[in-house]
C-alpha cells in the first residue's frame, strides 16, 4: 500500500506478532508502569478471553486492576477475584493453585468482594510443612465461593501452637482446627519396625495418644468456639514385615497394619468419650482411593519435609470442604431427578413396565438399581429427593409402586412434577412447594439438551455433567461433596416424611380455601391444623438441630448471622448476656420438629434480637407470633424496658422482612447498608410511646397473648435441668 | 526452542511463581535479589518448572539451583 509516498507493509507474520500472548502482555506490563492501568486491564481481559487459562494474563490483569487501585470496597477487586476463580475451573495446575493461593492470603483479612461470599476462617496445623496444603485449601474454599481466612502453623509447631493460649493461631480466631498429623513421625517404630515387643508398641502408642489428648483438650480450652477436625492415620504403602505383616509373626505381635488399625480405634474411643465434638477424617480411606505411592513425594519430603504430593493436595483440601461446607451452611438440600435413563433404563412411555431396566443381575438394570440405592442412601441422610420428568403419570406411577426392580417408591419421594412442560418452570415450581431455594437444588438429568437449559434458566441450581454411561453414576453422585451433614438429626432422619406431611397440609388447606370462597376464613384453617408448639431454651440435646438451622435457613431468618455449633454452645452458656431459644412445632398431620430459633442478647434495660429464624414449612401459621410472645414475655419478666430488632436484608430473606413491623415494632431508622433497626417498648419502660402512629398494643407488649389456635407449651427455662438427663 | 524463547519462558515462569516483574527477571536473578524466593517458594518454583518445561527434576537437582542462569541450564539440559 503507498501513500504520500511512505510506503508501509504489514504482513500477517507481523500482524500475529504483535497480536501474539507475550506482545500482548509486555504492552499490558509497560502500560501499567506507566500508570496507565485501565488500558493494561483491558489488554489482559482480552487475552485472558483467548486463553482463560493463562496465569501470566490473569496475574496481568490482577497487578493492573491493583495499580488502578483496587480494594475490597471497590468492583476491581470484585473482578480481581473472579479472575482467580475462572483461572482455577480452566486450569487447576499445582503451579496456578499456588499462584492463586497467593493472591487469597494477600486479601484473607479484607471483607469478600464477590456478592454472597462468606468468609471461612480455619487453622492448619501438624506435622512438617503444611504450607503447600494450606495453599491449596484457600483456593479450594475460594471455587467453593468462600472468602478463605487460613492460617498456618510453622513447620512442626502444632503442640506449642495448640498448648499456647495466646498462640498466633489462636489469634486468627479459627472457626475451625484442622490436625493433620503423621504416623510415621508420631509412631515411628510402630510404623518402622519389623518385629517390636508388646511392652515397645504399647508405650509409643500411649505416649502418642497421651500427646494428641493434651492437644485437643487444649483446642477445646483456648478456642471453645472452634470446630477441631482431627486427620486419623493411614497404614504406609508397604509393611517393614513383607509378607509377614498379618498374622507372621510367630508370637503373636501386631504387624505394622494391625498396630495402626489400634492406634486409629483407640483414638477413635478417645475422641468419642472426651471430645465428642471433635470430627474424624479417615485418612486411610481418602489415601486409599487416590493411590498410596502417589500421595507423597519423596524428593519434597526429603528437600522440605513437606508430607503431600501435589496430586494429593488438592484431593485432601477436598476432603476437608466437605467439613466446611456444612459447617458454613453451603450445602445442597435436595436432588432432582429425571426418570427415563436416569432412574431406569429405557423410556417407560415407549418401552413399557415390563421392557424398562432396573434392578436384576443384568447390566444394566443392576447399575440403575445401584444408583438408586445411592440416591435412598441420601435420603436417609435429610436428603429430600424429587422427580422432574417428561411423562405421563399414569405410566410412571405404576414403576413407582409395582416394579419389583425398584429400589425407589413413591414414599421416598419429597414432590414431584411429571408432565410436559419445561424443566426450569419445573424445578422452580419444586423449589417453590418444596419451600427451599434454588440454590439447594442439585439436578440429575441423563439429556444433555435438558441440563442446558436448566443451566441457561436457573444457574442457580448445581446441573451435574452426568456420563453417558449408567455404570459411572454411582460415582459421579458418590463425588458430589454438597450433601454433607457434620451431625445426623432427628429431623434428618425423617425430612422426606415431613415433606409428605406438608403436600397432606398443602390438599387440606387447598379444600378449606375453597370453604373459604363460600364464607369460612383462614382461623378455621389454623384451628383445623391443631398445632401444639413447645418452646425451650437451647439445650445439649437440642444445639446441634439449632446450629443445623442457624446455618442453613436463608428465607425467614432475621439477620442470616451464622454461628459454629460450638459458637451456639458458647453462648448458651453464658446466661448473664445471651437467651437462645427453639420452638418444636406438631399437628394432626405429624410432627415437624424443632423448627425456630430465637437468639436475644440481653444488656440491661435492653435486650436485642441477634437472630431470629424460622424453617419456612412452619412459615405463617403463628408459630413466629408465639416465638416472638415468648421472647416479649422474657424480656418484660426479666426488667428489660426495651427490645430492639435488627433486619439485614439479604438476597434470599424478603419473607422476614416486615417481620418487626408486624409484630409491633416500631422502625427507627437505617444503617449502613442493608440494616434496618426496630424497637419495642416493654411494659413498665421509660420509652415515650406518646407518637399518634405508635402500634397500639406496644404499651401492653408483656401482656401479649400467644395466638388462640395454638397449643403453647413452655420448657423450663432453665438449660441445665432441661440437659441434666 | 530457541535460546531467547527459552529464557523468555524461564522468566515468565519465575515471574508468575514468585509474583514479580518477568522483565526484571534476568539469569542473576537469586534468592538474594527475589524476596517471595523463600526456601518454600522455591520448590513452588521447581515444581512450576517441572509442569512447563514437562521434566521430572531430582532432588539433588532441586538443590542445584541457586539463580535463574541455574534453572535455565538445568532446563537446557533437559530439553537437549
Amino acid at each position: 500500500m503507498e501513500i504520500n509516498g511512505t510506503r508501509r507493509e504489514v504482513t500477517p507474520k507481523d500482524a500475529e506478532l504483535e497480536n501474539s500472548p507475550e506482545a500482548l502482555l509486555r504492552r499490558a506490563r509497560t502500560l501499567t508502569r506507566e500508570g496507565n492501568p485501565a488500558a493494561a486491564a483491558d489488554l489482559a481481559r482480552e487475552l485472558l478471553d483467548r486463553q482463560p487459562d493463562s496465569l501470566s494474563a490473569a496475574t496481568e490483569l490482577i497487578r493492573a486492576l491493583e495499580a488502578g487501585g483496587a480494594s475490597s470496597a471497590t468492583a476491581g477487586r470484585g473482578e480481581a477475584e473472579a479472575a482467580l476463580r475462572r483461572l482455577i475451573s480452566a486450569a487447576p495446575t499445582p503451579a496456578n493453585i499456588m499462584a492463586a493461593a497467593r493472591f487469597w492470603e494477600q486479601w484473607q483479612e479484607d471483607e469478600p468482594a464477590t456478592p454472597g461470599v462468606r468468609t471461612v476462617r480455619a487453622a492448619l496445623t501438624g506435622h512438617g510443612t503444611l504450607l503447600p496444603l494450606g495453599a491449596h485449601l484457600r483456593v479450594a474454599c475460594a471455587q467453593a465461593g468462600m472468602h478463605p481466612f487460613v492460617f498456618v502453623s510453622d513447620f512442626d509447631q502444632w503442640m506449642q501452637d495448640l498448648l499456647t493460649p495466646n498462640s498466633a493461631l489462636y489469634a486468627s480466631r479459627p472457626e475451625v482446627i484442622l490436625l493433620q498429623l503423621d504416623a510415621g513421625t508420631l509412631f515411628p517404630r510402630s510404623m518402622g519396625e519389623a518385629e517390636l515387643s508388646a511392652a515397645a508398641f504399647d508405650a509409643e502408642r500411649t505416649a502418642g495418644l497421651a500427646q494428641i489428648r493434651q492437644a485437643l483438650a487444649a483446642a477445646g480450652r483456648n478456642a471453645p468456639a472452634a470446630t477441631l477436625l482431627l486427620s486419623t492415620f493411614a497404614t504406609p504403602d508397604h509393611s517393614p514385615l513383607g509378607i509377614l505383616d498379618l498374622g507372621g509373626l510367630s508370637d503373636g505381635l501386631p504387624g505394622q497394619r494391625e498396630r495402626c488399625e489400634r492406634i486409629n480405634a483407640d483414638l477413635r474411643t478417645l475422641v468419642r468419650a472426651e471430645f465428642p465434638r471433635t470430627l474424624l477424617l479417615d485418612m486411610e480411606r481418602i489415601e486409599a482411593r487416590h493411590g498410596k505411592e502417589r500421595v507423597r513425594d519423596a524428593r519434597r519430603w526429603y528437600l522440605a519435609s513437606i508430607p503431600f504430593s501435589d496430586s494429593f493436595l488438592p484431593v485432601l483440601a477436598g476432603e476437608y470442604l466437605r467439613y466446611l461446607r456444612p459447617l458454613k451452611g453451603q450445602t445442597r438440600k435436595c436432588v432432582v431427578l429425571d426418570l427415563d435413563n436416569t432412574l431406569w433404563g429405557g423410556v417407560i412411555g415407549e418401552d413399557g413396565f415390563d421392557q424398562i431396566k432396573i434392578g436384576g443381575t443384568a447390566a444394566p438394570g443392576n447399575a440403575f438399581r445401584d444408583f438408586q440405592r445411592a440416591l435412598l442412601a441420601l435420603q436417609q441422610r435429610g436428603i429430600l429427593l424429587a422427580v422432574c420428568s417428561k411423562n405421563n403419570p399414569e405410566d410412571v406411577w405404576p414403576v413407582f409402586d409395582k416394579h419389583p426392580g425398584m429400589v425407589l417408591r413413591r414414599e421416598h419421594l419429597a414432590a414431584w412434577r411429571i408432565n410436559w412442560q419445561d424443566k426450569a418452570t419445573n424445578i422452580r415450581e419444586l423449589a417453590r412447594d418444596l419451600n427451599i431455594g434454588l440454590d439447594s437444588l442439585v439436578f440429575l438429568d441423563d439429556n444433555p439438551a435438558e441440563r442446558g437449559l436448566v443451566r441457561q434458566e436457573v444457574p442457580q441450581v448445581l446441573t451435574v455433567e452426568m456420563p453417558t454411561d449408567p455404570a459411572l453414576y454411582v460415582r459421579t453422585l458418590l463425588a458430589l461433596d454438597v450433601f454433607e451433614v457434620l451431625t445426623l438429626t432427628e429431623e434428618d432422619r425423617n425430612r422426606g416424611r415431613l415433606y409428605r406431611e406438608q403436600q397432606e397440609r398443602k390438599a387440606f388447606e387447598e379444600q378449606l380455601e375453597h370453604a373459604a370462597e363460600s364464607g369460612g376464613d383462614l382461623t378455621d384453617y389454623l384451628r383445623g391444623l391443631q398445632m401444639r408448639v413447645t418452646i425451650a431454651s437451647a439445650t445439649d440435646f437440642t444445639l446441634p438441630r439449632i446450629a443445623q438451622l442457624i446455618n442453613k435457613t436463608n428465607q425467614f431468618n432475621v439477620t442470616t448471622r451464622r454461628y459454629t455449633e460450638a459458637e451456639v454452645r458458647a453462648l448458651a452458656a453464658d446466661r448473664d448476656h445471651w437467651r437462645i431459644y427453639s420452638v418444636h412445632v406438631s399437628d394432626r398431620f405429624g410432627d415437624s420438629g424443632l423448627t425456630g430459633v430465637a437468639m436475644v442478647r440481653t444488656e440491661g434495660e435492653v435486650w436485642e434480637v441477634d437472630n431470629f429464624l424460622l424453617s419456612c414449612r412452619v412459615l405463617g401459621r403463628g408459630v413466629e407470633d408465639a416465638l416472638m410472645t415468648h421472647v416479649i414475655h422474657e424480656a418484660a419478666a426479666a426488667g428489660a424496658s426495651r427490645l430492639r430488632g435488627v433486619f439485614i436484608k439479604t438476597a434470599k430473606n424478603a419473607p422476614a422482612a416486615d417481620f418487626f413491623e408486624k409484630q409491633g415494632f416500631l422502625a427507627t431508622g437505617a444503617g449502613e447498608g442493608d440494616e434496618s433497626y426496630f424497637e419495642l417498648a416493654l411494659a413498665g419502660g421509660s420509652r415515650n410511646n406518646g407518637s399518634g402512629d405508635a402500634p397500639t398494643d406496644a404499651p401492653a407488649a408483656a401482656d401479649r397473648q400467644y395466638p388462640a389456635w395454638l397449643a403453647v407449651e413452655i420448657a423450663s427455662a432453665n438449660p441445665e435441668e432441661n440437659s441434666s438427663a | 526452542m530457541r535460546e531467547d524463547e527459552l529464557k523468555a519462558r524461564v522468566r515468565q515462569v519465575v515471574g508468575d511463581t514468585l509474583n514479580v516483574d518477568p522483565e526484571t527477571v534476568d539469569d542473576h536473578s537469586s534468592p538474594q535479589t527475589i524476596a517471595e524466593w523463600t526456601s518454600f517458594n522455591h520448590l513452588t518454583l521447581m515444581a512450576a518448572a517441572e509442569e512447563a518445561f514437562g521434566m521430572t527434576l531430582s532432588m539433588e537437582e532441586m538443590n542445584s539451583v541457586k539463580s535463574v542462569g541455574d534453572l535455565t541450564d538445568l532446563v537446557r539440559r533437559h530439553a537437549g
